[in-house]
């Protein structure tokens, strides 16, 4: 066995949100293997599914995550609305796109604070969850909710965006775009945060592909998939907008990737805004009758990358096997190339690096809450070496 | 109000979500190595009990089966405010059976499961 | 339909042709094929490889013919979405592993092997993913019958 420590980060640890334990195997500095163990956070989601009526399966669904809690009513949505062969109004569509996007502009936000957090910028991290406070805010009011805002259903959603608040949604995203330039600038531009995020955590192509990793992951190594681009759905066709990547794969490159795609998020938004004030307010859903017998598979482009859902029906009023797949689920696995080889300072961004998400990938997940005061347990050593390791940077520079 | 690192150092201890069987053997540990007293506050419908998860095969009970709680903040997710409103009602007006009274000499004895 | 999705569709039936039991075209972007248990890795790797589909995930049920297993593919360029529909039987539900063409199998294999109990041939590692320590050793929740 020789040298070998192993350090386990978890199962409550104040470097994540949710509860899981990773079993890093070191062998002086450098981390030679990982394993994870999981489970914690697994509730049964999948199996629940079958006993609940599909109105009742978004809400359930919804709870899958609380970060990205569209996400999943979203590819839900894509799939029941397959099986059932409904085209849902156009309002409908640019609604559910613009409430798919100001999620993801909420989801990067976190994740840069929480980058910022490790890397031991906590300065980053307060004022970044400062500047997510108004997306929170603009959710509260078109939705009624800070996150789980039950605004899909099968035919359409559930609220409408009244045209008289479109000139306060505006408001309040040209306030943000200043912001967001000062972010993307501070975090772009710092020599430090170079130093510890370019060439760390690296996946190549070759690992993408083989991995079958998604979202910023991929796209920052070069792999061009966006689900709203390859399979288009909802108001994503009827905008103007790109998809943004990257080439090296390493933490920077992801980072880089979701600054970008944020501003690409609100240049949609207002497109869906423009296109909103020109339709009639309340035709946001079709009934429809029943779900016939079938089987329909849904995607749609969460923050962290493609959510896919498949469902088998029979006619009756549950689903007989739903099955979800978040991103999390493939991009996790990724650990096992961008963090062997790496010293355990750089584990810990490079874990964070893929915006992982616990509670979607043990879909039978657990609903994440902001101020998740998790109990916690454990050291606080692998945070400490993070942040000693950015000073010790900061002062050569 | 700060988070520590660790268990020991803490007088709340705050639980959210659903727990299954999993994290059952953790927190009954968490609980142990509190140091006492320690306020138990169950946050979200799913740690006062088990809100949509409830039936699910592996829920292992919402939390006061496992540990004695204080006080719950209900709601899916709870809003901030009702989190610092229902923390604050606890900290000025714990309750008569709490933790707290207990260590000073009440009743004795806990009801985990 | 689109041309290139008629051109795999076709090149599957001349290349595997005893091995598709059936296609079923919903349109452009939905498509199933039926193939028994035996052919999964050939076929597998003759998306992943020639034709680099991506691998999505895979999702498995018990119904009334035995186990069946839906094997999930994306052709991201023209938004494709092929399953490919094994049906193993009830009493030994077992086939090959796809790990060893492309790791994001593994853990989708290992999760299928702990909650319906199939059996992944030739998988490095069929440990436990999700159930440790939150069902025991032998039950299958998702089975009609868990502890069969």
């Amino acid at each position: 066995m020789g040298n070998k420590k192993i350090i386990p980060i978890g199962p409550y640890h104040p470097l994540q949100e949710e509860p899981e334990l990773f079993k890093l195997y070191c062998d002086g500095e450098i981390v030679r293997d990982i394993k994870w163990e999981t489970g914690y956070n697994h509730r049964g989601i999948e199996k629940l599914s079958e006993s609940k009526t599909f109105d009742q399966v978004f809400f359930l669904v919804e709870r899958v995550c609380g970060i990205c809690s569209t996400s999943h009513p979203f590819a839900f949505a894509n799939c029941i609305e397959e099986i059932a062969n409904v085209e849902i109004p156009d309002r409908a569509k640019y609604i559910r796109s613009i409430i798919g996007e100001m999620e993801r502009i909420h989801s990067h936000l976190l994740w840069v604070g929480l980058a910022g957090h490790f890397l031991g910028y906590n300065t980053v991290f307060m004022w970044v969850w400062k500047y997510r406070e108004p997306i929170l805010d603009l959710f509260e009011i078109i939705t009624g909710n800070r996150n789980s805002y039950a605004m899909f259903k099968l035919g359409g959603v559930r609220r409408d965006i009244p045209n008289h608040l479109i000139p306060s949604i505006r408001k309040i995203l040209a306030e943000f775009i200043p912001k967001l330039d000062l972010i993307t600038g501070a975090v772009m531009d710092d020599p430090v945060i170079h130093a510890r995020t370019k060439g760390v955590g690296v996946l190549t192509k070759e690992d993408i592909i083989d991995f079958a990793a998604v979202g910023p992951t991929a796209r920052a190594s070069g792999v061009a998939i966006d689900v709203r681009k390859d399979d288009p759905y909802a108001a994503y066709p009827l905008v103007n907008w790109k998809v943004i990547t990257a080439e090296e794969g390493d933490v920077f490159a992801k980072t880089e990737v979701r600054l970008l795609e944020m501003y690409e998020s609100v240049s949609i938004i207002e497109q869906c805004l423009d296109k909103l004030e020109h339709i009639k307010e309340g035709e946001i859903d079709v009934k429809v009758k029943n779900v016939p017998e079938g089987m329909g598979t849904g995607h749609a482009e969460a923050p962290r990358g493609e959510v896919f859902h498949f469902m088998i029906t029979d006619g009756g009023y549950t689903p007989v096997r739903h099955k979800i797949r978040a991103p999390s689920y493939v991009n996790i696995a990724t650990f096992k190339k961008s963090c062997v080889g790496q010293t355990i300072s750089d584990a810990t961004i490079s874990l964070a690096a893929v915006d992982p998400c616990y509670c979607c990938t043990e879909r039978m997940a657990m609903v994440y809450d902001y101020f998740t005061k998790k109990p916690l347990m454990g050291t606080r050593e692998l945070l400490k070496l993070s942040h000693e390791k950015t000073e010790n940077i900061r002062r050569r520079i | 109000m700060q988070l520590v690192g660790s268990i020991r150092h803490a007088d709340v201890l705050l639980v959210s979500g659903s727990i299954n069987q999993k994290d059952k053997i953790r927190l009954l540990e968490l609980y142990n190595q509190a140091p006492r007293p320690i306020l138990v506050v169950a946050i979200g419908a799913c740690a006062c009990t088990g809100g949509i998860f409830a039936e699910g095969n592996v829920f292992a009970g919402p939390v006061d089966q496992i540990i004695p709680v204080d006080a719950y903040i209900p709601g899916c997710p709870p809003k901030p405010e009702a989190i610092i409103g229902g923390i604050v009602k606890l900290l000025t007006h714990p309750p008569f059976d709490s933790s707290l009274s207990r260590e000073r000499g009440g009743t004795g004895g806990e009801s985990t499961k | 339909m689109n041309p290139e999705i008629k051109n795999i569709i076709e090149d599957l039936k001349e290349k595997f042709d005893p091995e598709i039991l059936n296609i079923t075209e919903k349109n452009d972007k939905r498509v199933t094929v039926d193939i028994p248990g035996k052919a999964i890795i050939n076929i597998s790797q003759y998306l992943y490889h020639d034709r680099h589909f991506r691998f999505i995930i895979a999702s498995a049920l018990e119904t009334k013919k035995g186990f069946e297993i839906y094997y999930h593919f994306s052709f991201d360029r023209t938004g494709l979405i092929m399953n490919l529909h094994v049906i193993l039987p009830a009493e030994k539900p077992e086939i090959e592993s796809l790990t060893g063409s492309f790791e994001g199998a593994n853990w989708i294999e290992r999760e299928m092997h702990e909650i319906l109990g199939i059996n992944f041939l030739n998988h490095p590692n069929l440990e436990k993913l999700i159930s440790q320590g939150n069902w025991a050793e032998g039950v299958y929740p998702y089975r009609k019958k868990p502890l069969s």
